[in-house]
């Protein structure tokens, strides 16, 4: 017998099958990856820096710099620094001619989302003028700012709903696999006291009273993280309390696996595809927990950008109604993409609709 | 089933001192008190108060004392009724929640008194004002969702159930800010058809009760609208689906072979046990409507329990934030217990002991 027989479809073979039968989701994936992208790229899309600039005879890929993190290139370049002087240098360049720029290609957006522009404060949309969705009342670059706030939001979904995950995970695992004491006395009544107290109360709390040094977007995902674990922690709980009399984990017993080997390499694996619906739903959560944060002005504080606080800004000057409707946009997408992939991947799970 | 509520309301003690606990260690953890906030807050030195007057504010109001004692005397007196008096305010803070108690205004003074208005004076409170939105929205909620959801599960497949059906889909995953935005600016800003901030128009004493009705209800709805839809959309949707499944039971095809009007079968029989499983949402629903309010009485300057809320965590004031959580935390464990109760009620299956 040949050893390439194919291996009969699991349940995550068929789930994916179906996921792609579904529009919704593939819809909510397409703009997911591509809002992913997007926020990666951000520094090549809309910057003040140029992507390709031959200056004083040298090229330089000024914009690239930016895509890592670390700051590989702590050394500055001459664009950088002629930059750092005047933000607005390549950008007047046809009223201010300079002799040393040879060619110059900027981003399609040539605006930083700091780059605060006297003569285009609260700047209505326009193609002319290269400000796609308007400015604000400091003449920021609207797009600019949500183009670098949306990885804001992509991390916030991910990172809260990690922490949420894991720590949903053990106490729900623990409680479900233990039960006895542990469950009636502590986990039980831990997810109990979480759920009857309203998620966003506690968060806004706490991101209300902390030290302002210490309020950055990774304490805030941690913060969101921590108030979203009960839900998980009552499927895993229920999974776990169904799954741990099934015949596979009673075999393992009987083979002699230790506890801890049972509930991590047996029971978890079979528990995941109802969580993973779960985990679905929480990244959409907490991107609207977050927005909701920062749009009350105490979650990402200005000015790093946040679609939440740049949508804020709308409620100081009703006029500038494109501060209203863009950011907002963005924050329905993604919640709405996050929404039709759980959906899409609930469907998928149905046992009742699996053949 | 009484023992059963009796029992329920038992658990509901340790829950209420855990939760209030958690609440507690957050804010006292936190850096700053009442008077240091106060401080900060003006600017230069002018603002800075004499430490030994500092301490004797502290020493007054027993915030020298380590958490723990300062947490037993909250809990001590909360337990006889009494929450303190506000910082801010500088009244009681069951006060500032249910409105100063009559007497207060000893017939002589008043504007309420006067017009022996009681209805009035408990609108004027916090807690009137925030139960007056949320009732509204409640109203909206149930009016236009219901109807939806059993249009579109009686012509199932129909036009109007896939249209509902996407629409609904939609409004669940709009940002209810997003939405409150969107409706200040063209209705609020560019039509100038309502007014956003606020719950009065300016001479609202002096206007008649017809007026005075008008003029609130008028405030009360964009905001009352944006807490209403993201959960109207869940209603509907959740109706269609139970009457879905209550249209296919035994019962129903009985009543429809015996011959009664399908308009009957429908109301009488289908709709109506329907309904039961829409309990559960209350329990839901109160929840999503406590902190939607937060948010939404902050865009519309809706003088409630959310905007004194985070009025309170900014000046720390600690009475007012302790009380609030200690209602929102009371309302929910209580509505799951009425939802719980009244599911015996409305399915005579349904037994608990």
């Amino acid at each position: 017998m040949s050893e390439k027989r194919r291996r009969p479809a699991g349940i995550w073979g068929k789930t994916l099958r179906r996921l792609r039968a579904s529009k919704g989701a593939m819809v909510g994936l397409v703009f997911v990856t591509l809002l992913a992208a997007a926020a990666y790229f951000a520094p090549l899309l809309a910057n003040n820096k140029p992507l390709a600039i031959r200056y004083g005879g040298e090229l330089s890929f000024t914009a690239f710099r930016d895509l890592f993190p670390f700051h590989l290139f702590l050394e500055k370049d001459a664009v950088s620094l002629r930059l750092q002087q005047n933000p607005d240098w390549l950008l007047d360049l046809e009223t201010l001619p300079d002799p040393k720029v040879d060619t110059c290609i900027l981003p399609p957006i040539p605006y930083s989302p700091f780059q605060a522009r006297l003569y285009d404060v609260n700047a209505p949309p326009s193609l002319g003028s290269r400000h796609l969705f308007g400015c604000d009342d400091r003449g920021r670059d609207a797009a600019s700012r949500m183009l670098h706030g949306a990885k804001v939001s992509l991390l916030v979904g991910f990172l809260a709903m990690g922490v949420a995950a894991f720590v949903g995970v053990l106490l729900g695992g623990l409680g479900g696999y233990l039960g006895g004491w542990v469950d009636s006395a502590v986990v039980s009544r831990l997810i109990e006291v979480m759920m009857c107290f309203p998620a966003f109360f506690l968060i806004l709390t706490v991101v209300a009273v902390m030290d302002p040094k210490y309020l950055n977007i990774w304490t805030i995902m941690v913060i969101i993280g921590l108030t979203g674990w009960p839900g998980m922690a009552r499927y895993t709980r229920a999974e776990f309390i169904r799954l741990k009399e099934a015949d596979f984990a009673v075999a393992a017993k009987a083979l002699g696996a230790n506890r801890l080997r049972i509930a991590a390499r047996h029971i978890l694996p079979n528990a995941m595809a109802p969580l993973l619906v779960n985990v679905s739903f929480g990244v959409a959560g907490a991107i609207l927990l977050e927005a909701s944060i920062s749009f009350l002005g105490v979650g990402v504080q200005p000015p790093d950008p946040s679609w939440g606080n740049i949508l804020q800004q709308v409620t100081l000057h009703w006029d500038s109604w494109w501060l209203g409707v863009f950011p907002g946009t963005a924050i329905f997408l993604s919640v709405l993409s996050y929404n039709l992939i759980g959906e899409g991947l609930r469907d998928a799970l149905d046992p009742r609709l699996l053949r | 089933m009484f023992a059963y509520a009796a029992r329920r309301l038992l658990i509901m003690i340790p829950t209420l001192v855990l939760i209030t606990l958690v609440v507690f260690l957050v804010v006292k953890l936190a850096p700053g008190n009442p008077f240091s906030v106060d401080q900060a807050s003006s600017s230069g030195a002018a603002g800075k108060m004499d430490p030994v007057d500092y301490e004797a504010l502290l020493q007054r109001y027993g915030l020298d004392r380590p958490w723990y004692v300062q947490y037993w005397r909250w809990l001590s007196s909360a337990a006889t009724g009494s929450f303190g008096d506000s910082f801010s305010e500088r009244r009681p803070v069951t006060e500032v929640f249910f409105g100063a108690p009559l007497k207060a205004y000893g017939g002589e003074g008043g504007f309420f008194a006067k017009t022996g208005d009681a209805f009035g004076r408990f609108l004027g409170s916090k807690l009137g004002a925030t139960l007056l939105l949320n009732l509204l929205a409640l109203f909206f909620m149930v009016i236009i969702a219901v109807p939806i959801g059993f249009r579109a599960a009686v012509k199932q497949g129909g036009w109007f159930d896939r249209v509902s059906g996407v629409v609904l889909y939609m409004l669940y995953s709009l940002p209810n800010f997003w939405v409150a935005v969107l409706l200040i600016i063209l209705v609020g800003v560019q039509w100038k058809l309502l007014p956003f901030t606020g719950m009065h128009s300016d001479g609202y004493e002096a206007m008649g009760a017809a007026a005075k009705f008008a003029d609130l209800l008028r405030h009360a709805l964009l905001p009352a609208i944006c807490l209403a839809y993201g959960s109207l959309a869940f209603i509907a949707r959740f109706t269609r689906s139970s009457l879905l499944e209550v249209i296919r039971q035994d019962y129903v095809r009985t009543a429809r072979a015996k011959g009664l009007p399908e308009r009957t079968v429908l109301y009488r029989h289908a709709l109506r046990n329907a309904l039961i499983p829409l309990l559960t949402l209350a329990g839901i629903l109160v929840p999503t409507l406590v902190s939607g309010s937060i948010i939404i009485e902050q865009i519309f300057a809706w003088p409630g329990l959310g905007q004194l809320y985070i009025k309170a965590i900014a000046t720390r004031d600690y009475p007012v934030i302790m009380a609030n959580a200690f209602l929102g935390a009371v309302v929910v464990l209580v509505t799951t217990l009425l939802t719980d109760l009244s599911y015996a009620l409305a399915d005579p299956r349904v037994r608990y002991e």
